[in-house]
């Protein structure tokens, strides 16, 4: 890729790519078929094996639970970027200065020039509490990032010439638990991991707290529009169709029926991604980090300069998984833990548009990751493969749930040998019975998340999410494959925009303070 | 930049490639493996050993051969070399797994090539099944807390009573079930519970139902075995574990439903045809209770063979239903039992469903007795009670195993070759390759797999009148090699009118053996005779 496509050539490139794809099926069906066959059972086996590896033994499964931190003694700092985030930061630093930990500052960086207001918010709760935060200029450059961000704070951090054992990363909306630092702390201490990453989790599995709402409510929107579209003109609304749009209870149902199936699965990846993948490619040495939640030992940030020549690579769309497969190249081990109450809360995308061009963007990053190469340099052979297929694994998945019953069509229609039509099924099946196993874990999640919720009659999980995830895994995985074709197409093309999710505080708004606050009990 | 006053846990070079296990690591896991279990593995060495003597020699000549094994060889050959599931039409008689097995074990190893007789392949085969199975049967004895003496004498009473050892010699679809419901039970009952375990156990489930579908009956003491070893933390994903891998079972109707062969319809083989056949329409064998009945005859003939594990068996499995530790094992055992009193058909080798679990729970039930701890701690009444057992088992032991021993060393000793094998070999001499015949199920693989005789002019005698398309095809018979009794039996006419109507335009040409049970008489067919479709 040295010169860049422009956009039109990238989809023909993308779109002819996926033509010659076709062309072995057509040219030998029974091969080829069963080679996807062979292929997608493997895929599937495997995604079912990732994902239960954190409940492999029931010791395993309840293992996080159990830890109880000794007494901290370690320095920690907390780099939190945050740009046009005024809604969100207050509350955000008002916990940040509550977290029972000796010994932590939080620097917070803000790109002042043209956002005054978070600045203003930040230097309040530098003033009030100078122990605890500190505000961080950003450097004079002309792109507004979350890694630039990053480095910054570090330069100022090491220049300064403080003390500190511990770097974590936070993000503006992020809360963290008021013992999240203490175990830590302790984390660190006792496994001698260069990395800790704590779990995110998506909460808002029903859409009613995303606050987005047709003024007039859907179903009198509904009405004027088909109206409109029969060519009848303005029609008076009835008024029973207002008082049912009004009912919260009519809202709530509507909202998760229309966009339940994918927050819930949204959620719910997460929620595997944390408590058994991670820890999974944690024990194998290959690992992406997530982008908050994260926290690096000195020895590490050391290995890592003198390795990169920097901290959070500023040309790459997802810096942290980078860094995690670069610590996997310089033999750190990335702890993980992975305990409900703790968990970072953030909040589902807006909508399914902004949630593609998230997985868009991660892809993208993704490609990026596996095209610098990093990876080859891994240690052994079986890490190396376990990084491509991780690195792939995104674009696997999705298409092979995509390609499943399209492989059966394809070994029915064609009348190929029956053992190929037999193999072709494994997947299917396979598939199927991970749709159970979703929904068991979606009780789990439920279960796990929702003394956190407590209270909140409305965070339980329903019935209807239930049907959600197990009717929207297709199309889920569907949204999935089609981010995967764009961000093929935009890498192609060499489009890097798109770089920041936008917060709308949906989580903040969940009442969970009362238990967040609530001291963990060993 | 100041240094830090608490060090950091350093960590070494070579501590950080524990991320990635390589050579070293699993070199040093092996090693420590070794020192754990290696007096195991030497046990398991030593008794496998003896097993595999005692199943090995002289099992070319012992036992007679019979028609199930010559039937899966057929399909087993069918399998390497055309890739079907049958020579004939396959009428869903069994799940194929189990030949399935056979032909891949061959197409591995050139089985069929290697033997001279295609039956020593299938005994071959079954010799393997029997060690895998004895390794098994230790480990699951082990797992059931069964200290090394019990687990050995677990497998000493599988592998060396005479009735087991007859019976797993012969190549049946049941002694590859072993093995894996064996396995099922190991994996089922590991200690750390693990998923990938269970994964295992639902496999090697759906391995035992597909190699013989009869194997579903034991459902009941997995569901036991479940029950027991589940943990409740884990519990749901556990049973979609193993419902996952358990359910690949459905491959076998799934391959009837591909074919159109699913559901019975006229014109064609189907699966739940055949089964409603099996189910209800079979000759049924009558309940054991019925002191008239086959099944009584059948197990009259298996006490022949040895009746102390038997009985000790049942005694063991009654006991075991009350012990926690055997229950699953034993709830298995009541299952396969139960088909004798159900009063439906009881196939001829049923018994080889029973034996491993009778083994395993005698050493159990003797292994919670007469244990040096619970004979200590117990009071006069208990230790006479236990005393008792063992003078009991002392005394069983004192007359069945001089019994089994001389039984062992004459199953084990010389013996004339089965009348089927003599006919075989002279068939292959005598009978020029062009030649329709009509054969015994034991000589269709021998001659079309070893003597080159084309597939179309060698028919298994019971496809002449049950299968259209063989039916169809027939123009003329010239030789029939069957035994003695197939023309003698009343049913004979009913069940085989072509074979009888063309012996009695027939001659003698050659004879074997004298036990009327067994001898075979080659006839040669007269050219003048024209067989009518349908006999």
């Amino acid at each position: 890729m040295n010169r860049p496509l422009n956009s039109r050539q990238a989809w023909f490139v993308v779109f002819g790519g996926l033509a010659l794809l076709c062309l072995p099926p057509v040219l030998w069906p029974d091969t080829s078929i069963l080679l996807i066959a062979v292929a997608l059972a493997a895929i599937s086996g495997t995604t079912l094996a990732f994902q239960l590896y954190g409940w492999r033994t029931p010791e395993h499964s309840v293992a996080d639970g159990a830890v109880v931190p000794s007494p901290a003694t370690l320095r920690m700092a907390i780099f939190l970027a945050a740009r046009k985030e005024a809604t969100v930061l207050a509350s955000t630093l008002q916990r940040m200065v509550t977290l029972r930990h000796p010994s932590y500052r939080v620097y917070v960086v803000i790109d002042h020039r043209d956002d005054p207001e978070t600045l203003e918010i930040a230097r309040r709760f530098e003033a009030e509490h100078p122990q605890l935060i500190r505000v961080v200029a950003y450097p004079d450059v002309p792109t507004s990032s979350k890694p630039i961000a990053l480095n910054e704070a570090m330069r100022q951090l090491v220049a300064s010439g403080e003390r500190w054992d511990v770097v974590g990363v936070a993000d503006a909306e992020d809360r963290f638990h008021v013992d999240l630092l203490a175990t830590v702390d302790h984390l660190c201490r006792t496994t001698g991991a260069g990395i800790v990453q704590g779990a995110v989790q998506l909460v808002n599995f029903e859409t009613t707290t995303s606050g987005h709402h047709v003024p007039d409510g859907y179903l009198v929107a509904f009405h004027r529009w088909l109206g409109r579209v029969l060519g009848l003109g303005a029609v008076a609304t009835p008024p029973g169709l207002r008082r049912i749009d009004r009912t919260p209870r009519f809202r709530r149902w509507l909202g998760r029926i229309g966009s339940g199936w994918w927050r819930a699965s949204n959620c719910l990846e997460y929620f595997k991604w944390f408590t058994s993948r991670l820890k999974l490619q944690a024990a194998a040495g290959v690992i992406p980090l997530g982008g908050n939640t994260v926290f690096f030992t000195r020895e590490f940030m050391h290995d890592l300069h003198d390795y990169t020549g920097t901290w959070w690579d500023e040309d790459c769309l997802t810096e942290d998984c980078k860094i995690g497969i670069v610590a996997s190249v310089l033999g750190h081990r990335v702890e993980v833990f992975s305990i409900p109450t703790m968990a970072t809360y953030e909040e589902t995308p807006a909508t399914l548009t902004k949630f593609i061009r998230q997985r868009v963007r991660w892809m993208q990053g993704f490609i990026q990751v596996f095209f610098e190469g990093t990876w080859t340099k891994l240690p052994t052979l079986s890490q190396r493969l376990l990084a491509v297929f991780v690195l792939g694994f995104q674009f696997f998945q999705a298409f092979s749930t995509v390609l499943a019953p399209v492989a059966v069509v394809l070994a029915l229609t064609h009348k190929a040998p029956t053992a190929v039509a037999l193999i072709s099924l494994v997947p299917l099946l396979v598939g199927g019975w991970n749709v159970v196993i979703d929904l068991i874990m979606m009780r789990d999640f439920g279960l796990a998340y929702a003394p956190a919720a407590a209270g909140r009659r409305r965070t339980r999980v329903r019935l209807i999410d239930y049907v959600g995830v197990a009717l929207g895994t297709f199309l889920f995985q569907l949204a999935l494959a089609v981010s995967a074709v764009w961000a093929v197409q935009r890498s192609l093309a060499g489009i890097t925009n798109w770089v920041k999710t936008e917060h709308l505080g949906a989580h903040v708004q969940l009442d969970l303070e009362p238990e967040l606050a609530r001291p963990r009990t060993a | 930049m100041t240094t830090a006053p608490v060090e950091l846990a350093r960590v070494t070079a070579s501590d950080r490639s524990a991320a990635a296990p390589g050579a070293r690591q699993a070199a040093q896991w092996a090693a420590l493996r070794w020192q754990r279990y290696r007096l195991d593995a030497l046990i398991l060495m030593a008794v496998v050993a003896l097993s595999g003597v005692v199943h090995a020699r002289g099992m070319a000549d012992y036992p007679n051969w019979v028609d199930d094994p010559g039937t899966y060889l057929s399909q087993a050959w069918s399998f390497q070399h055309d890739g079907a599931l049958s020579p004939y039409t396959y009428f869903y008689d069994h799940a194929p797994l189990g030949w399935i097995t056979i032909g891949l074990y061959s197409m591995l190893t050139n089985g069929f090539g290697r033997h001279a007789l295609a039956m020593d392949f299938g005994n071959e085969a079954m010799l393997m099944a029997k060690l895998v199975g004895c390794v098994l049967l230790y480990l699951v004895a082990r797992r059931l807390d069964f200290g090394r003496v019990w687990a050995t004498v677990a497998v000493l009473l599988f592998a060396l009573n005479p009735l087991a050892l007859t019976y797993s010699r012969w190549t049946y679809l049941d002694n590859l079930v072993t093995p894996w419901l064996l396995l099922a039970v190991l994996m089922a009952t590991g200690r750390r519970k693990h998923l990938g375990a269970f994964a295992v156990a639902g496999l090697a489930f759906a391995g035992a139902a597909m190699t013989k579908e009869t194997a579903l009956l034991t459902a009941p003491a997995f569901a036991v075995l479940f029950w027991q070893h589940i943990d409740r933390r884990t519990r749901g994903k556990t049973l979609a574990v193993v419902a996952t891998t358990a359910s690949l079972m459905l491959l076998y109707p799934a391959y009837a439903l591909l074919k159109g062969e699913l559901f019975a319809g006229p014109g064609h083989n189907s699966l739940l045809g055949t089964a409603s056949w099996q189910l209800a329409h079979r000759t049924p064998s009558g309940s054991i209770l019925d002191p008239a009945s086959v099944t009584r005859d059948l197990w009259q003939g298996w006490l022949t063979y040895d009746s102390w594990l038997i009985w000790a068996g049942i005694g063991a499995g009654i006991i075991g239903l009350g012990r926690r530790r055997l229950r699953g094992v034993a709830v298995l055992l009541a299952c396969q039992i139960s088909v004798l009193f159900t009063g439906g058909y009881v196939p001829f080798m049923q018994i080889v469903n029973l034996l491993p679990w009778m083994a395993l729970l005698v050493a159990g039930v003797l292994a919670q007795v007469l244990r040096p701890s619970v004979w200590l701690r117990s009071g006069w009444v208990r230790r006479i009670g236990i005393g008792a057992v063992a003078l009991v088992t002392a005394a069983g032991a004192a007359t069945a195993l001089p019994h089994w021993y001389r039984a062992d060393v004459s199953i084990m000793g010389p013996h004339t070759a089965p009348p089927l094998k003599q006919a075989t070999a002279w068939v292959s001499d005598h009978v020029p390759r062009d030649q329709v015949m009509v054969v015994h199920d034991a000589l269709w693989t021998e001659l079309v797999a070893k003597q080159g005789f084309t597939p179309d002019n060698v028919i298994i005698v019971y496809k002449l009148d049950s299968d259209p398309a063989v039916n169809a095809r027939l123009k003329r018979i010239d030789f029939l090699v069957l035994p003695d009794y197939y023309y003698t039996t009343p049913a004979a006419a009913g069940q085989y009118p072509t074979a009888v109507a063309a012996r009695d335009r027939a001659v003698p040409v050659a004879h074997f053996g004298t036990d009327p049970t067994s001898a075979v008489t080659v006839y040669r067919v007269s050219s003048a005779w024209v067989p009518r479709p349908g006999g």
